[in-house]
């Protein structure tokens, strides 16, 4: 018994651990139930909290663009793009569709945290929120920075050409902010790329521009799941980042100025269903990841078990069966302590709606009315006073005071007969392994 | 039954007093930030800390522009009864957040053209309080068009305006990104619209993770 206890003592020493660290996401509930609840005041309190305790921490990036998120809601635009842009200097990013395996597989399960790594979305995201926090505040020469920095990361992702234009809110919002600082040469490049014509309605002779953004739903958020793969003649149990939808937002919304209908807004940018599509591409990458975790738990599972086992008993004796019970339990509290990392940007929203039109200079009052499931609807009201010649912005964050529950986690499923499933079996099979 | 000296017992009591100091000493020393004043220790202007444009470049680059614009024939053959300048706007045509040097960069070249003593210097931000003026030099992109050009001339006596902009290159190669920066300035005379003197500076930033 106490040799029993002697070599599982370190895994259950982990799992003490890690169960005392807690998640992120769990920690995280509080502020997405505040926020989502329409409490801006106690979400921007829990996370000022959080960052104060926690200001060089693993998750010190995350926290700051969750804050920004939460600063904009409530516009208060100078707060966040400082945020923003402080985050983006030392943002650090990984492409799961690309980047080796090993570093993949150290980063998801670092025993002890590592620093968070945006997605490229994620990234980009940044730059969009920013770009909207800087035409809030009339910056149109730092907007024009941001709007440059979207643009190179687009390009530089090398995205095919009907891909680029699934991001026509990033392009057509990239050439309002150049437009706005006088690079029209610049401007016309992303009107060009963005084919958002609605975003490019320039005003006439005494005539003002209003650009009505709505960020509708809950961007999709990765939740530990739950995968099975036989490997050595036993089920190999896998913990993996899987990205859960939430709500995609209102199905319709309105826009109304002085009591006039303009009509809906159009659907810009389905940035959840970017998401998923591109967790699709993922996940192979990401369960081979998680299969390589799948190797040094099986070196521990044979460690024990060979500590546990009576080499003069024959193989089924009472005494190695439970020596192969004890190892199959170490590399379980293992998988326990180290489960994947699930941190992602969850304030974001799962759709932007937007337009631009052009009025007559003075003052207006504009509406957005959001159509709820079975007819129930929300209006939201501003008055914009408009110079002739002059820009405002409308942004409306609809999340906020819409609800919230927890996304929901996948089942666990067998991966083993799946293409995927098969690609990480082959991973497993080229480090020697002596376990039966 | 040895009895205890007490000579030893103090000096247990100091040595472990000693190192209990030593350690909270030790681990308060190592806690924190460190500050340092730039008059205590100038060199700390020195070393660059981004890829941004940083107060030694824009000394640099302003030296090598004013450098070149005195030498210039324009200088040499400028008329000695101080014709009137403005700067009207040092354009950001980079992907970095570096309007606040710029305006810095601005304020610096103000002074630098006063210390010639061949300049009446017309203040920007007498400019920007007026709002129609700063909606035109918002609005301003390569050229400075008639309207603004008279507005300049008539309403603030100007004679010469210096328009310029900031651009760059961003190149990645692994874990190393470098930023070339070129500074160009341009002096136009408000009356002719010909451009009487323009220079460019360039920067390179580097940074490797």
């Amino acid at each position: 018994m106490l040799r029993a206890l002697s070599h599982l003592a370190p895994p259950l020493l982990l799992l003490v651990t890690a169960a005392c660290r807690g998640t992120y996401e769990a920690r995280f509930d509080e502020v997405q139930r505040a926020y989502y609840s329409g409490d801006l005041e106690q979400a921007e309190d829990l996370l000022r909290s959080r960052i104060r305790h926690e200001d060089d921490g693993a998750d010190a990036d995350l926290l700051r663009l969750e804050l920004a998120q939460v600063l904009q809601a409530g516009e208060h635009y100078a707060e966040a793009s400082a945020l923003l842009e402080g985050v983006d200097d030392r943002l650090l990013v990984i492409d799961y569709s690309d980047a080796p395996i090993d570093e993949m597989s150290r980063l998801l399960y670092a025993p002890d945290r590592a620093r968070w790594h945006a997605t490229p979305p994620e990234r980009l995201m940044l730059n969009v929120q920013n770009m909207l926090n800087f035409l809030g505040q009339g910056e149109w020469e730092e907007a024009a920075v941001e709007a440059r920095r979207a643009r190179l990361q687009l390009l530089r992702q090398s995205v095919p050409a009907d891909d680029r234009y699934a991001s026509r809110f990033v392009w057509g919002l990239a050439g309002i902010c150049l437009e706005l600082a006088g690079a029209e040469g610049e401007a016309q490049d992303c009107y060009r790329d963005a084919q958002a014509p609605e975003l490019e309605r320039r005003p006439g002779p005494d005539e003002g521009s209003l650009l009505v953004v709505v960020q509708d739903g809950q961007a999709p958020v990765r939740v530990p799941a739950l995968a099975y793969l036989w490997a050595w003649g036993a089920p190999r149990r896998l913990q993996l980042p899987a990205l859960a939808p939430r709500t995609h937002g209102s199905p319709r919304v309105e826009l109304l100025v002085d009591g006039a209908s303009v009509g809906p807004l159009p659907e810009l940018l389905d940035y959840g269903g970017q998401s998923l599509r591109r967790y699709d591409d993922e996940f192979p990458r990401l369960l081979a990841a998680a299969a390589l975790q799948a190797v040094p738990r099986a070196y521990i599972a044979d460690f024990v078990e060979r500590g546990l086992s009576d080499h003069d008993e024959p193989t089924g004796s009472p005494q190695n069966t439970w020596a192969r019970f004890g190892g199959f339990v170490a590399g379980e509290l293992v998988a326990e302590a180290l489960p994947a990392d699930t941190r992602c940007w969850t304030l974001l929203p799962a759709s932007v709606r937007a337009t631009r039109i052009s009025l007559p200079a003075g003052t207006h009052t504009v509406a957005v009315t959001l159509s709820g499931p079975a007819g129930a609807g929300r209006r939201s009201e501003w008055s914009v006073q408009l110079d002739a010649g002059g820009f405002a912005l409308v942004q409306l964050t609809a999340a906020v005071g819409a609800g919230w529950s927890h996304a929901v986690t996948p089942l666990a499923r067998d991966l083993t007969a799946t293409p995927a499933g098969q690609q990480a079996l082959e991973l497993l099979r080229q480090p020697p392994v002596s376990t039966p | 039954m040895c009895a205890r000296s007490p000579w030893s017992s103090k000096v247990l009591g100091a040595l472990l007093l000693g190192c209990a100091a030593t350690v909270t000493a030790t681990a308060a020393a190592g806690c924190g930030p460190t500050f340092t004043r730039g008059s205590d220790d100038p060199s700390i202007d020195e070393p660059p800390m981004s890829t941004r444009l940083d107060r030694k470049d824009l000394d640099i680059a302003l030296e090598q522009w004013i450098t070149g614009f005195q030498a210039s024939p324009f200088m040499v053959t400028l008329p000695r009864d101080k014709p009137s300048i403005a700067i009207l706007k040092i354009a950001n045509d980079t992907s970095e957040h570096i309007g606040g040097a710029l305006d810095n960069l601005l304020s610096e070249m103000e002074t630098k053209l006063v210390d010639t003593g061949a300049w009446t210097v017309v203040d920007n931000s007498r400019l920007a309080t007026d709002a129609n003026m700063a909606e035109r030099l918002r609005q301003l992109g390569d050229t400075v068009d008639i309207e603004t050009r008279v507005a300049l001339g008539k309403e603030y006596g100007i004679h010469y305006f210096v328009l310029g902009r900031v651009g760059e290159t961003t190149e990645e190669v692994g874990d190393t990104r470098r930023v070339q920066y070129y500074l160009f300035l341009r002096v136009t005379d408000v009356a002719t619209n010909v451009i009487r003197y323009q220079d460019q500076v360039d920067i390179t930033k580097q940074v490797e993770d």
